[in-house]
Protein backbone atom coordinates (compact mmCIF):
# COMPACT_ATOMS: atom_id res chain seq x y z
CA UNK A 1 0.00 0.00 0.00
CA UNK A 2 2.77 2.39 1.11
CA UNK A 3 4.70 1.94 -1.71
CA UNK A 4 1.93 2.29 -4.21
CA UNK A 5 1.21 5.52 -2.83
CA UNK A 6 5.05 6.58 -2.86
CA UNK A 7 5.29 5.52 -6.50
CA UNK A 8 2.32 7.47 -7.01
CA UNK A 9 3.39 10.75 -5.33
CA UNK A 10 6.65 10.75 -7.50
CA UNK A 11 5.09 10.49 -10.39
CA UNK A 12 2.74 13.57 -10.06
CA UNK A 13 5.54 15.21 -8.19
CA UNK A 14 8.01 14.83 -11.58
CA UNK A 15 5.38 15.95 -13.74
CA UNK A 16 4.56 19.05 -11.75
CA UNK A 17 8.18 20.09 -11.65
CA UNK A 18 8.92 19.53 -14.85
CA UNK A 19 6.25 21.55 -16.42
CA UNK A 20 7.32 24.71 -14.01
CA UNK A 21 10.95 24.47 -15.57
CA UNK A 22 10.24 24.47 -18.92
CA UNK A 23 7.92 28.00 -18.59
CA UNK A 24 9.73 29.99 -16.39
CA UNK A 25 10.07 33.61 -17.72
CA UNK A 26 10.74 37.06 -16.25
CA UNK A 27 8.60 38.52 -18.57
CA UNK A 28 4.53 37.91 -18.18
CA UNK A 29 3.23 35.94 -21.06
CA UNK A 30 -0.78 35.01 -21.76
CA UNK A 31 -0.55 32.55 -24.31
CA UNK A 32 -3.44 31.82 -26.94
CA UNK A 33 -5.77 29.00 -26.36
CA UNK A 34 -5.69 26.13 -29.24
CA UNK A 35 -8.08 23.45 -28.29
CA UNK A 36 -6.29 22.01 -32.13
CA UNK A 37 -2.97 22.42 -31.36
CA UNK A 38 -0.80 19.25 -30.72
CA UNK A 39 1.24 17.85 -28.21
CA UNK A 40 5.10 19.05 -28.33
CA UNK A 41 7.56 16.53 -30.40
CA UNK A 42 10.96 16.56 -28.44
CA UNK A 43 13.35 18.20 -31.09
CA UNK A 44 17.22 17.49 -31.86
CA UNK A 45 17.60 21.65 -31.62
CA UNK A 46 15.26 23.96 -30.90
CA UNK A 47 15.44 27.94 -29.77
CA UNK A 48 12.96 29.16 -27.52
CA UNK A 49 11.87 32.64 -28.08
CA UNK A 50 9.26 34.50 -25.67
CA UNK A 51 7.39 37.58 -26.46
CA UNK A 52 5.62 39.98 -24.40
CA UNK A 53 3.47 42.72 -25.05
CA UNK A 54 3.55 46.44 -22.68
CA UNK A 55 0.23 47.70 -22.91
CA UNK A 56 1.14 50.77 -21.14
CA UNK A 57 3.99 51.41 -24.07
CA UNK A 58 2.96 49.73 -26.88
CA UNK A 59 6.16 48.00 -27.02
CA UNK A 60 6.90 44.56 -27.77
CA UNK A 61 9.85 42.42 -25.69
CA UNK A 62 11.75 39.58 -26.52
CA UNK A 63 13.20 37.90 -23.74
CA UNK A 64 15.39 35.21 -25.52
CA UNK A 65 18.29 33.52 -23.54
CA UNK A 66 17.59 35.14 -20.65
CA UNK A 67 18.22 38.45 -22.32
CA UNK A 68 15.56 41.26 -22.84
CA UNK A 69 15.70 42.44 -26.49
CA UNK A 70 13.43 45.06 -27.72
CA UNK A 71 14.81 45.05 -31.78
CA UNK A 72 13.77 41.44 -33.36
CA UNK A 73 17.05 41.78 -35.48
CA UNK A 74 19.06 41.78 -32.93
CA UNK A 75 18.47 37.32 -32.33
CA UNK A 76 19.29 36.75 -35.86
CA UNK A 77 23.23 36.29 -35.51
CA UNK A 78 22.83 34.28 -31.81
CA UNK A 79 20.24 32.15 -33.79
CA UNK A 80 21.88 31.13 -36.53
CA UNK A 81 25.33 30.70 -34.27
CA UNK A 82 22.71 27.87 -32.68
CA UNK A 83 21.11 26.50 -35.61
CA UNK A 84 24.71 25.40 -36.79
CA UNK A 85 24.45 22.59 -39.00
CA UNK A 86 21.43 20.80 -37.72
CA UNK A 87 19.23 20.15 -40.32
CA UNK A 88 15.96 20.26 -38.01
CA UNK A 89 16.84 23.01 -36.07
CA UNK A 90 13.54 24.87 -35.12
CA UNK A 91 11.99 28.04 -33.47
CA UNK A 92 9.42 27.85 -30.42
CA UNK A 93 7.74 31.07 -30.69
CA UNK A 94 5.75 31.52 -27.06
CA UNK A 95 3.92 35.06 -27.87
CA UNK A 96 1.44 37.15 -25.76
CA UNK A 97 -1.94 36.54 -27.32
CA UNK A 98 -2.26 40.46 -27.56
CA UNK A 99 0.96 41.19 -29.49
CA UNK A 100 0.27 42.55 -32.55
CA UNK A 101 1.12 40.69 -36.16
CA UNK A 102 3.58 43.46 -36.90
CA UNK A 103 5.78 42.07 -34.17
CA UNK A 104 5.52 38.51 -34.55
CA UNK A 105 6.26 39.02 -37.95
CA UNK A 106 9.74 40.75 -37.45
CA UNK A 107 10.50 38.09 -35.01
CA UNK A 108 9.83 35.41 -37.51
CA UNK A 109 11.63 37.70 -40.38
CA UNK A 110 14.68 37.64 -37.83
CA UNK A 111 14.09 33.09 -37.77
CA UNK A 112 14.27 33.32 -41.65
CA UNK A 113 17.15 35.44 -41.80
CA UNK A 114 18.63 32.92 -39.57
CA UNK A 115 18.14 30.15 -41.96
CA UNK A 116 15.58 28.80 -40.17
CA UNK A 117 12.43 27.97 -41.19
CA UNK A 118 10.95 25.46 -39.17
CA UNK A 119 8.71 27.61 -36.59
CA UNK A 120 6.48 26.63 -34.04
CA UNK A 121 3.70 28.61 -31.90
CA UNK A 122 3.38 27.99 -28.32
CA UNK A 123 -0.66 27.45 -27.46
CA UNK A 124 -1.76 26.65 -24.59
CA UNK A 125 -4.66 23.54 -25.28
CA UNK A 126 -7.73 24.65 -22.76
CA UNK A 127 -8.34 27.58 -20.50
CA UNK A 128 -8.35 27.73 -17.55
CA UNK A 129 -10.96 30.32 -15.61
CA UNK A 130 -9.27 33.48 -14.25
CA UNK A 131 -6.51 33.19 -11.00
CA UNK A 132 -7.91 36.63 -9.91
CA UNK A 133 -11.91 36.63 -9.35
CA UNK A 134 -12.13 40.44 -8.36
CA UNK A 135 -15.22 41.78 -5.70
CA UNK A 136 -17.96 43.49 -7.46
CA UNK A 137 -17.51 47.27 -5.97
CA UNK A 138 -20.33 48.51 -3.75
CA UNK B 1 -0.72 5.33 37.48
CA UNK B 2 -1.38 4.17 34.54
CA UNK B 3 -0.53 7.42 32.85
CA UNK B 4 3.09 7.08 34.54
CA UNK B 5 3.46 3.65 33.41
CA UNK B 6 2.69 4.44 29.96
CA UNK B 7 4.95 7.31 30.32
CA UNK B 8 7.96 5.13 30.78
CA UNK B 9 6.88 3.04 27.82
CA UNK B 10 9.34 5.36 25.75
CA UNK B 11 9.54 4.43 22.11
CA UNK B 12 6.77 3.37 20.48
CA UNK B 13 8.37 2.60 17.03
CA UNK B 14 7.65 3.16 13.48
CA UNK B 15 4.06 4.54 13.20
CA UNK B 16 2.81 3.47 10.14
CA UNK B 17 -0.62 5.17 9.74
CA UNK B 18 0.07 8.77 10.04
CA UNK B 19 2.70 8.34 7.46
CA UNK B 20 -0.12 6.77 4.99
CA UNK B 21 -1.81 10.05 6.09
CA UNK B 22 1.26 12.50 5.47
CA UNK B 23 1.65 10.43 1.49
CA UNK B 24 -1.90 10.72 0.42
CA UNK B 25 -2.02 14.47 1.86
CA UNK B 26 0.82 15.12 -0.23
CA UNK B 27 -0.59 13.15 -3.30
CA UNK B 28 -4.17 14.55 -3.07
CA UNK B 29 -2.13 18.33 -3.58
CA UNK B 30 0.21 17.00 -6.11
CA UNK B 31 -2.56 15.57 -8.04
CA UNK B 32 -4.54 18.56 -8.03
CA UNK B 33 -1.45 20.93 -9.37
CA UNK B 34 -1.54 18.42 -12.21
CA UNK B 35 -5.40 18.61 -12.52
CA UNK B 36 -5.07 22.40 -12.84
CA UNK B 37 -2.30 22.73 -14.84
CA UNK B 38 -2.42 24.01 -18.11
CA UNK B 39 -1.02 21.68 -20.83
CA UNK B 40 1.17 23.72 -23.33
CA UNK B 41 1.31 22.71 -27.37
CA UNK B 42 2.26 23.78 -30.35
CA UNK B 43 0.86 24.92 -33.79
CA UNK B 44 3.90 24.30 -36.17
CA UNK B 45 4.18 26.57 -39.89
CA UNK B 46 6.72 26.66 -42.51
CA UNK B 47 7.98 30.35 -43.76
CA UNK B 48 7.88 30.25 -47.29
CA UNK B 49 10.63 29.81 -50.09
CA UNK B 50 12.39 26.82 -47.90
CA UNK B 51 11.89 23.53 -47.47
CA UNK B 52 9.43 23.62 -45.28
CA UNK B 53 6.70 26.03 -47.35
CA UNK B 54 7.79 24.57 -50.78
CA UNK B 55 5.01 23.54 -52.75
CA UNK B 56 4.28 20.58 -54.68
CA UNK B 57 4.57 21.43 -58.51
CA UNK B 58 1.50 20.18 -59.36
CA UNK B 59 -0.79 21.79 -57.23
CA UNK B 60 -1.79 25.06 -58.61
CA UNK B 61 -4.56 25.87 -56.44
CA UNK B 62 -3.78 28.08 -53.05
CA UNK B 63 -5.89 29.76 -50.84
CA UNK B 64 -5.47 32.72 -49.29
CA UNK B 65 -6.48 33.76 -45.74
CA UNK B 66 -7.21 37.33 -44.94
CA UNK B 67 -7.51 38.78 -41.40
CA UNK B 68 -8.48 42.05 -40.93
CA UNK B 69 -7.86 44.26 -38.09
CA UNK B 70 -11.33 43.79 -36.42
CA UNK B 71 -10.73 40.09 -36.31
CA UNK B 72 -13.12 39.59 -39.68
CA UNK B 73 -11.83 36.35 -41.42
CA UNK B 74 -11.78 36.17 -45.22
CA UNK B 75 -10.69 33.53 -47.89
CA UNK B 76 -10.39 34.15 -51.02
CA UNK B 77 -12.31 36.88 -50.87
CA UNK B 78 -15.46 35.24 -49.21
CA UNK B 79 -15.85 35.91 -45.73
CA UNK B 80 -15.75 32.83 -43.36
CA UNK B 81 -15.78 34.25 -39.90
CA UNK B 82 -16.69 37.30 -37.98
CA UNK B 83 -14.70 39.14 -35.34
CA UNK B 84 -16.35 37.05 -32.83
CA UNK B 85 -16.75 33.81 -34.38
CA UNK B 86 -13.61 32.24 -32.81
CA UNK B 87 -14.22 28.30 -33.75
CA UNK B 88 -14.22 29.53 -37.31
CA UNK B 89 -16.48 26.88 -38.34
CA UNK B 90 -17.21 27.94 -41.72
CA UNK B 91 -13.29 28.39 -42.46
CA UNK B 92 -12.42 24.66 -41.50
CA UNK B 93 -15.30 23.22 -43.51
CA UNK B 94 -14.25 25.69 -46.81
CA UNK B 95 -10.76 24.02 -45.97
CA UNK B 96 -11.98 20.38 -45.79
CA UNK B 97 -13.72 20.85 -48.89
CA UNK B 98 -10.53 21.87 -50.30
CA UNK B 99 -8.46 19.40 -49.07
CA UNK B 100 -10.72 16.73 -50.29
CA UNK B 101 -10.79 18.21 -53.82
CA UNK B 102 -7.46 18.25 -53.89
CA UNK B 103 -4.68 17.51 -51.23
CA UNK B 104 -3.32 18.07 -47.21
CA UNK B 105 -0.49 19.59 -49.25
CA UNK B 106 -2.25 22.52 -50.70
CA UNK B 107 -0.42 25.43 -49.74
CA UNK B 108 -2.57 27.98 -47.27
CA UNK B 109 -1.09 31.21 -47.23
CA UNK B 110 -2.10 33.68 -44.11
CA UNK B 111 -2.60 37.25 -44.08
CA UNK B 112 -3.07 38.97 -41.02
CA UNK B 113 -2.69 42.78 -41.21
CA UNK B 114 -0.21 44.21 -38.98
CA UNK B 115 -2.16 45.32 -35.77
CA UNK B 116 -4.17 41.61 -35.91
CA UNK B 117 -3.44 40.72 -32.47
CA UNK B 118 -1.36 37.19 -31.87
CA UNK B 119 -4.31 35.34 -30.50
CA UNK B 120 -6.91 36.18 -33.41
CA UNK B 121 -3.33 34.57 -35.77
CA UNK B 122 -3.95 31.49 -33.62
CA UNK B 123 -7.60 31.25 -34.18
CA UNK B 124 -6.88 30.83 -37.27
CA UNK B 125 -4.17 28.50 -37.16
CA UNK B 126 -6.57 26.76 -34.70
CA UNK B 127 -8.73 25.95 -37.68
CA UNK B 128 -6.36 24.85 -40.31
CA UNK B 129 -4.81 22.51 -37.82
CA UNK B 130 -8.54 21.41 -37.24
CA UNK B 131 -8.68 20.58 -40.89
CA UNK B 132 -5.35 19.04 -40.88
CA UNK B 133 -4.02 21.79 -43.10
CA UNK B 134 -0.13 20.54 -43.86
CA UNK B 135 1.13 23.27 -45.34
CA UNK B 136 0.65 26.74 -43.74
CA UNK B 137 2.91 29.85 -43.94
CA UNK B 138 2.62 33.41 -43.59
CA UNK B 139 2.48 36.63 -46.01
CA UNK B 140 2.84 40.31 -44.85
CA UNK B 141 -0.27 42.42 -45.62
Amino acid sequence: MIDVLLVLMTFFMSITSTEVLKTKTSIELELPVAPESKAKEASPGEVLINIGWIASRRQGVIEFEEKTIHNPAEITNIIYERKGNKPYFRAVIRADENVPYSFVQQVMAACAAAQVDNITFSVLSRELPPKNVRASPH
Amino acid sequence: MQGKTSHHEGDVGFQIAPMIDLILVLMVFFMTTVALKQVENELGIGLPGTSMGDTDANVTVDMHIEIDVDGAVTMNGDPVGTPQDKELNKLRDKLKEQIELFDDRIPVVIVPQSNVPHRRVIDVLNACSAAKVKNISFNAS
